[in-house]
């Protein structure tokens, strides 16, 4: 009984972090129900939204197993993760082994993170590389990559501390905002448009909103329009901290 | 043709930045960054020859997602971080912008339009993303089948 109930823990486990790598939902239940049936379920129930798991396994003598899980983290798209998760599961479903080996490669996979500094980095790259991308100058550019130290530094102290976020996203798309016109006014040469562009790249919830679609198309409904809400969100909260900063900017200078 | 030139190569660098965001693993990010010029390329091309915004968005979401479909099968690995560093470039940003400019500045008829022309772009990508990718998994089931035969 205690090996069933590790079992379930695992599955659970290993479902929890396949959906915050940024797997789809559709993905996360298939992987869940073929795990099950390679521990030697009879039958598999899973069921799957982007912040609640259910998970009823049947076993051959008859009895079953019912555990949920809340989702309270947000997804933190970690595709390293997420291809070695996939493999773990591929590995696992050809020829299984004992959950003792299983809950050990999960917890191997579950210490994976990237680097502070390829995140720093990614996000200059992005900034620089879309400020020039929309029409910007050099200039521009590199204004648009230091700004964007600037959010790689908010996400890591700030974020942790905010209510929520769609508050860190406005509060975020707020302050660099005002930090871009800031730049603007005192080095006049600079484009504010380009520069706030360049930057709005990195909070703009694009990937959100392809995933919502995908949900959709893949029949996950009521994930798909979870997470279309929670973009259409992101996107108004960082329209409203950009646009609040713009105009008291105006105000201002 | 500086222009284009530019924006292509900036378009690469932003899905490198991106897959180094999204901790894609090393030996993924040159070929996403040839899916960001693969992606804005279709844009620019099909842009040039049918006109207007739906159309051109629709066609680079389609040969996006069937360039991270190729991917993903050739790297035996899910299709969705492929997809989603190539198709940076294609994210209306700018439209965005100039949406909430012209709400700022009270230009109203401006923003409807800079608005319309964000949500076509997104409507674009997922139309074209989701051809694709029903074709791939109809292509997947077929062979499935073909198998159990």
């Amino acid at each position: 009984m205690q090996e069933r109930e590790q079992i379930i823990h695992a599955l659970l486990d290993f479902g929890e972090e396949f959906l915050i790598s940024g797997a789809e939902i559709s993905r996360v239940e298939d992987t869940m129900n073929r795990i099950g049936m390679a521990f030697g379920a009879q039958k598999m129930n899973v069921f799957v939204i982007t912040s609640h798991i259910i998970v009823t396994i049947s076993w051959p003598d008859g009895a079953s197993l019912t555990e949920t899980r809340r989702i309270r983290r947000d997804t933190d798209n970690d595709f390293v993760k997420l291809e070695e998760l996939n493999a773990l599961s591929r590995r696992f479903c050809a020829s299984p082994f004992s959950i003792h080996e299983f809950g050990q490669r999960l917890s191997r996979i579950r210490g994976i993170h990237s680097s502070r500094r390829d995140v720093l980095f990614g996000s200059v790259l992005v900034a620089f590389s879309f400020a020039l991308f929309f029409g910007g100058n050099i200039a521009d550019a590199v204004a648009a990559g230091a700004v964007a130290v600037f959010i790689f530094w908010m996400q890591t102290y700030i974020q942790p501390i905010c209510l929520n976020t769609i508050s860190f996203t406005c509060s975020a798309s707020f302050l660099s905002g005002f930090l871009i016109s800031l730049l603007t006014f005192l080095l006049p040469f600079l484009h504010r448009d380009k520069i706030l562009i360049g930057d709005i790249m990195l909070l703009v919830p694009g990937i959100m909103f392809t995933n919502a679609f995908r949900e959709v198309l893949l029949g996950d409904t009521i994930s798909g329009v979870l997470r279309l809400l929670e973009a259409v969100l992101l996107a108004a909260a960082m329209a409203l901290g950009i646009m609040a900063a713009m105009w008291l900017a105006g105000q201002l200078f | 043709m500086t222009k284009t030139v530019i924006q292509l190569a900036a378009g690469a660098f932003g899905s490198a930045g991106y897959a180094l965001l999204f901790h894609l693993r090393r030996r993924y990010i040159l070929p996403a960054m040839l899916g960001g010029i693969i992606g804005w390329g279709c844009y620019l091309l099909s842009a040039y020859c049918f006109g207007g915004i739906f159309l051109p968005t629709l066609l680079a979401g389609f040969f996006t997602d069937l360039y991270a479909e190729i991917l993903a099968r050739t790297f035996r690995a899910p299709s969705t971080p492929f997809f989603i560093t190539s198709a940076i470039p294609l994210f209306p940003g700018s439209t965005l912008y100039y949406c909430m400019d012209a709400i700022v500045r009270n230009d109203l008829s401006k923003a409807g339009s800079y608005g319309r022309t964000t949500i076509l772009y997104a409507l674009g990508i997922a139309a074209g993303m989701a051809i694709a990718w029903s074709l791939c998994d109809f292509q997947r089931k077929l062979a499935g089948l073909r198998r159990t035969r």
